[in-house]
């Protein structure tokens, strides 16, 4: 269990560290990266700021050194000055992260607790009425794009309908401000989870301890529960990494069709505004944020199968 | 659907095929929706639409998707614009003709989706043959590789690149043709890993193939079912990436007609003109769902080991 855990999170810092050479490798890519910083009216930085940066990045040195240093700064937190906020970077993203985090958190668990009932239902129901709608349900998940969805949800519910708002978070919580965005970003992990859960599902149905449970004349909801539900949920939760990355994709669509105050819109924003401080480190944080992510469904898919070998 | 099979054999072997017919329920439009289940037809339909539309835009495309014109902005489909001119699904919020701009985004999207996902195959299949071949270093470093690739959040990696190099279809077509090959690479070396040990490789090694000719003649035509499942499969991920990027404004540069960005200009008219939104999002979704059908028809068919319970 050490070594596979040692090893988890070497991969993971691998990762990290690749991402981060990623980025500085772009960076470097197009020539001066002092030309990738302009001054909040967008025009070049005026000679006393590239000074500045050129200390900051350490651009005198040799390109290998460059990145340690640069590696270095990010590890410790130090993310420079963002160019359109004129603040530190760290200070923007800390506004905006629990923001898109809630609105994650609220997709992720209706996604969840619509998606895993669904596929079972859709399991045992199998070629059934019920099993087609939610089998439909998943299909228009998977196929339609989210922004487009969000854009027809605006469209009906608070255009046509106004039941709900169209968009922002307001201020203070407001339940009604959640309900849209958060349906339309959990949809497609429902989706997701809705296939996964159905499939493994019908693979445990089919094995032989759920006929002989079964046959021995256990309870029909007792099989489906306790018997089957435990050994089909291990697949649908090892695609949690999956998943995660769907929807640091989905925040930033989702956040920018609702004008939603989160870190996916001000990426979106930073790369308008030519604010290379702050999307850099945006995509470094989503990084290490997914990397956690993976490793701990990892290790908890080790703990919940004791048929997985620690290799 | 394996009783429906089986019933199908038994009076296949029983009778003429005209007895098949009227096991059905409703007669010929059991029958229809019999052959629909079993065949991709209407997917392959979609997928051929956008591939005739890809290729004769200019001659089916009833006006130029660039030339607008002011006085017949935002006019309903199926209506005449104060211009006189008739429009098929609308126009859009500058007087341009939607159906011509759909047809030309079907251009645009069938080269990227083509470009993108023969670059990114040809490379995965090639590192995956390569990975699980020759196994030990050269496959711990490409499979590394690949792991890391995995990890990126796609879209902020692209809204980096395009942070830097600007908004391109050149740099869009390659930013895409970049997240198809990790899973060929994935589903490609684990093919080879298995093939390598079967009798008739070991055997071609015996009487002294190099490895080139052992790849390419021995392996590559086993792999290659998985490799063209893979492709179609992507085929609705690409769609999909793509109308994001220029959903979010930095896919394809305007004003060339792209879907996403089609769907983007609309949200600000969406009270006014909701079909500027409506019409392009639905072409990119019925797109998608078609190659996704075709996909899973394709693995169902191809590769049975891949195959999940339906």
């Amino acid at each position: 269990m050490r070594s596979f855990l040692a090893r988890r999170v070497l991969y993971g810092i691998i990762a990290i560290l690749g991402a981060l050479l990623v980025i500085f490798v772009l960076s470097r890519l197009s020539g001066d990266p002092l030309d990738l910083y302009l001054d909040e009216y967008g025009g070049a930085l005026a000679e006393e700021t590239r000074a500045k940066f050129r200390k900051e990045l350490a651009l005198d040195q040799p390109v290998v050194i460059q990145y340690v240093i640069w590696v270095g700064r990010y590890v410790r937190g130090q993310y420079g000055d963002s160019l359109i906020h004129q603040r530190p970077v760290i200070t923007v993203v800390q506004e905006r992260f629990w923001t898109s985090i809630q609105l994650g958190v609220i997709a992720w668990t209706f996604g969840t607790l619509l998606g895993v009932p669904l596929g079972i239902v859709s399991a045992v129901h199998r070629g059934r009425l019920l099993d087609y709608i939610a089998r439909g349900i998943a299909l228009i998940g998977q196929a339609a794009p989210v922004f487009w969805v969000g854009i027809m949800a605006i469209l009906i519910f608070s255009g046509e309908l106004e039941w709900l708002p169209s968009g922002t978070r307001g201020d203070g919580f407001a339940v009604r401000n959640y309900i849209l965005p958060s349906i339309v970003l959990g949809w497609l992990p429902a989706a997701a989870y809705l296939r996964l859960t159905r499939s493994s599902m019908l693979e445990v149905l089919e094995s032989e301890y759920v006929k002989f449970a079964r046959a021995k004349g256990v309870e029909s909801n007792t099989v489906i529960w306790k018997h089957a539900f435990r050994n089909a949920v291990i697949p649908p939760l090892t695609l949690s990494g999956l998943i995660l990355i769907g929807f640091i994709n989905g925040t930033t669509v989702i956040e920018t069709v609702f004008s939603w105050p989160g870190l996916g819109r001000v990426a979106v924003q930073a790369v308008q505004g030519n604010d290379f401080p702050l999307i850099s480190a945006i995509t470094f944080l989503t990084v290490v944020l997914y990397v956690v992510v993976v490793l701990t469904m990892d290790v908890l898919y080790a703990i919940l199968d004791p048929r997985i070998r620690y290799a | 659907m394996t009783t429906q099979s089986q019933e199908r054999t038994v009076s296949d072997a029983a009778a003429a095929p005209t007895v098949v017919r009227r096991q059905f329920a409703l007669g010929w439009i059991g029958y229809g929706f019999y052959i629909l289940r079993r065949w991709p037809i209407i997917p392959a339909l979609i997928i051929l639409t956008l591939l005739v539309c890809a290729v004769f835009a200019y001659q089916i495309a009833p006006h130029d998707p660039y030339v607008n014109n002011l006085q017949d902005r935002n006019t309903a489909p199926l209506a005449t614009g104060p211009s006189g001119q008739f429009y098929l699904l609308g126009s859009d919020f500058i007087g341009r003709d939607l159906l011509s701009r759909i047809i030309h985004g079907a251009r645009i999207s069938a080269m990227v989706v083509v470009v993108s996902i023969t670059v990114g195959v040809t490379v995965g299949t090639t590192c995956g043959l390569l990975a699980g071949y020759f196994g030990r270093h050269i496959d711990e470093i490409i499979m590394r590789i690949v792991d890391v690739w995995a990890a990126l959040p796609f879209i902020m990696l692209a809204l980096i690149v395009v942070s830097i190099f600007g908004q391109d279809l050149r740099i869009l077509i390659g930013l895409l043709a970049l997240i198809s090959w990790p899973g060929a690479v994935r589903l490609v070396r684990a093919q080879t890993l298995s093939l390598r040990e079967s009798d008739y490789v070991q055997f071609a090694r015996v009487a002294g193939a190099s490895s080139t000719r052992i790849l390419l003649r021995h392996i590559l035509p086993g792999v290659i079912n998985i490799v063209v499942v893979s492709a179609t499969l992507g085929v609705g991920g690409i769609i999909l990436t793509e109308a994001t990027l220029s959903y979010l404004a930095v896919g394809i540069p305007p004003p060339t007609p792209a879907w996403g960005a089609m769907v983007a200009n609309g949200r600000e008219y969406i009270g006014d003109a909701w079909w500027l939104s409506a019409i392009p999002g639905m072409a990119i979704f019925l797109v998608v769902m078609a190659g996704n059908f075709l996909g899973d028809w394709m693995r169902d068919r191809w590769d049975p080991n891949l195959r999940q319970l339906d």
